[in-house]
């Protein structure tokens, strides 16, 4: 059997550094190599993870790759998705899908007329005790889904997030998506109704670094999160994934990122966490190149990337107009 | 495909089973237990004869009663089955020897199921000491507890075939430390054997290993009810933590008040193992487990109750096949 060649376009966003290494260790995936459009960073990561760099776009899809990742800053997923559908490579794109409907509607659209497969990469729905609670509530086990809360804390990140021109969006944008995903794949439902409040009270940047949602799905159940990147910098990890589930017949708590070791190191001079869990990235990327290899559906679609970008835009437009804000959105004039 | 042929259909039996059978590649050739009767009920065809199941099947999995696994190694591996053995790796000090020397007289592939390597958390601390997180490592303490194990014919109960908490249980933390810090220089333990309490066992035990580490470690079949474990390694500068009672990733509450917590993982350590087993056999990639640091935890193990029973420090000695 042949092997799946994937290539990774650019290492803007961290995530390309373990999509890579976990791409060395998938025996039916070649890891072909990078192109980056800063030449510094993709050279020295191809240097660090042994394979090839392509300076220019058309070298790389020389390579006639049947897959790329692309990890580039948000604004550029356009363009890049452009370039792989006219080289027939399958997508699977870093989340935001993209930093406006207009864009994430062109993407999808020209991967359908280029007849290859979108996948959006919401890693999230690859972390063990994330699945169980589907399956859990697949079963019944507590009834219906009445109402969730839901975290997802960060630290502030470097670089290009907080440039609103690359990232589109700050904390919001960065977070909302992955719990906006997950609940769609909860629920099965969309999201109605958006509310937010949001500001950058905490880093004074030019662009959101707190705030809190609180919306409603077409079947009533409605779900808040706190998507702030409030964790400081002494915090002892990165952030955190949690969703307490309230159901007619239980409750199910997720504490996603809960799996940790304690490292209290004076060289950091500070109490950190390790963590011992699964690796979703893994998940993930085996699950793109499968899709690939057995020509399968994608499982997290562009649509599914659409939809989670668009209860962030809705959010950022509630707590512009500090209203209740519907979707789907309309589409701006 | 790897016919497999399973030995003991107990609680760890029955574990391994299903772990072959998630395998690609891997069929169960046969199962052989001394009351077949287990195997009926769970629905599968018993193997009335052990010897004839060696001869059939290409690799044996032994999860019997501790001090029936030598007699089973040694017949499996003179006619060149490799083994997956349940720890400890078998009763005594002498019948370790007469395993290794057989091992070596017919270069077999003996792995004994450690466990404790494949939980990620465990692995995660073992990465983050060579990491060097906590700089030199100086003092360990390391802690299993839980309820009394329930086993056919209660064999658990029996020292003499069981080795108590400290064969039994203890031995997991002893690997562990063995895998972090090597081999053993003293041993000093204590136990409540003496009080003859049946179905209870309990023992502290003071290690120094012979890179400079101490270590402390708690073992227990006392606890009403749960289970607790937790690993500390301290050193020049830093400390390492896990505790079984961190928060759990996934708790569901049932209106009932039944309460579950779990920490679900892609792949679970008994799984690993058994997988690394397989590739071991095929593939000749060694797993995590040694037989040598088996053996080795092994003699601590035996050394600790040897300490118990002496109420001296116990000097780990060169063994006859080492
Ligand atoms: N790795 C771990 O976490 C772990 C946990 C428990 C036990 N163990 C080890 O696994 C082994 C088995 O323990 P268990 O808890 O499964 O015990 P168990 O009593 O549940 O199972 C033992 C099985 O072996 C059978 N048996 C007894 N004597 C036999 C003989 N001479 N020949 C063939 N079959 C015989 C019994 O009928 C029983 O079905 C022991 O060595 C124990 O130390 C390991």
């Amino acid at each position: 059997m042949n092997k799946i060649k994937i290539g990774v376009m650019s290492f803007a966003h961290m995530h390309a550094f373990n999509y890579s290494k976990c791409l060395k260790k998938i025996h039916n995936a070649e890891f072909t190599g990078i192109y980056d459009d800063n030449a510094k960073r993709g050279k020295e990561m191809a240097g660090l993870l042994g394979v090839k760099f392509f300076s220019t776009e058309k070298k790389f899809f020389a390579e006639k790759l049947n897959g790329v990742i692309i990890c580039s800053e948000n604004s550029k997923h356009l363009s890049m998705t452009a370039s792989a559908a006219g080289a027939k490579a399958h997508i699977l794109c870093e989340k935001p899908i993209s930093v406006n409907l207009k864009d994430a509607n062109k993407m999808i659209s020209l991967a359908n007329k280029a007849g290859i497969k979108f996948m959006t990469a919401f890693p999230c729905r690859f972390i063990p005790s994330v699945v169980k609670a589907r399956r859990l509530l697949d079963s019944g086990e507590i009834g219906r889904i009445l109402a969730i809360k839901a975290t997802n804390h960060g630290s502030l990140p470097d670089g290009w997030f907080t440039d609103k021109k690359l990232s589109g969006g700050g904390a919001v944008l960065d977070h909302t998506v992955h719990v906006a995903d997950l609940l769609r794949w909860f629920t099965r439902r969309e999201v109605r109704t958006v509310y937010a409040e949001i500001d950058r009270s905490i880093y004074n940047k030019k662009i959101d670094d707190c705030g809190t949602l609180l919306f409603e799905f077409e079947n009533g159940v409605f779900a808040s999160l706190d998507p702030s990147w409030s964790r400081p910098k002494s915090f002892p990890v990165w952030g955190d994934l949690t969703m307490d589930i309230t159901g007619e017949k239980g409750n199910i708590y997720i504490d996603a990122f809960s799996e940790i070791i304690d490292v209290y190191d004076d060289k950091t001079g500070k109490h950190s966490c390790r963590s011992w869990g699964s690796d979703a990235y893994m998940g993930l990327v085996k699950n793109f190149v499968d899709m690939i290899l057995y020509n399968r559906t994608p499982f997290i679609s562009g649509y599914d990337g659409l939809k989670a970008l668009e209860v962030a835009l809705g959010a950022y437009e509630s707590a512009a107009k500090k209203k209740v804000i519907e979707l789907p959105l309309k589409a701006k004039k | 495909m790897l016919k497999v042929g399973i030995i003991g259909f107990g609680k760890m039996g029955r574990k391994h089973l299903e772990s072959f059978k998630r395998i690609p590649g891997v069929s169960i050739c046969g199962i052989f237990d001394a009351s077949p009767g287990k195997i009926q009920e769970a629905g599968l065809k018993t193997c009335p004869d052990y010897k004839h199941l060696i001869k059939e099947c290409d690799v044996i999995c032994i999860a019997t009663p501790t001090d029936t696994h030598k007699q089973y190694i040694l017949e499996a591996i003179a006619v060149g089955r490799p083994v997956f053995v349940e720890k400890p790796l078998c009763r005594t000090v002498e019948e370790a020897e007469e395993v290794m020397q057989a091992v070596k007289k017919y270069k077999a592939k003996v792995m004994v199921g450690h466990v404790v390597r494949y939980f990620n958390q465990y692995a995660a601390i073992k990465k983050a000491i060579a990491d060097g997180c906590v700089g030199k490592p100086a003092v360990a303490r390391i802690t299993r507890c839980s309820k009394f194990p329930k086993a056919s014919n209660n064999w658990f109960n029996s020292r003499e075939k069981s080795g108590g908490v400290i064969l039994d249980l203890m031995i997991h933390d002893i690997d562990f430390l063995i895998w972090c810090f090597g081999d053993v220089e003293r041993v000093y333990a204590k136990d409540i054997g003496r009080e003859k309490i049946p179905n209870m066992d309990y023992a502290l035990a003071v290690i120094r290993f012979k890179n400079g580490v101490i270590a402390h470690l708690e073992a227990s079949w006392a606890l009403s009810g749960g289970f607790r474990a937790r690993v500390e390694v301290a050193g020049t500068e830093g400390l390492v933590n896990y505790d079984s009672r961190h928060p759990a990733s996934l708790k569901v509450e049932h209106s009932d008040g039944n309460v579950i917590r779990e920490n679900p993982v892609d792949e679970n350590a008994n799984q690993m193992e058994i997988r690394e087993f397989v590739e071991y056999v095929l593939n000749d990639e060694l797993p995590k487990t040694t037989l040598h640091d088996a053996y080795e935890a092994l003699k601590v193990s035996l050394a600790a109750l040897e300490s118990v029973k002496s109420g001296a420090v116990v000097k780990l000695r060169r063994g006859k096949s080492e």
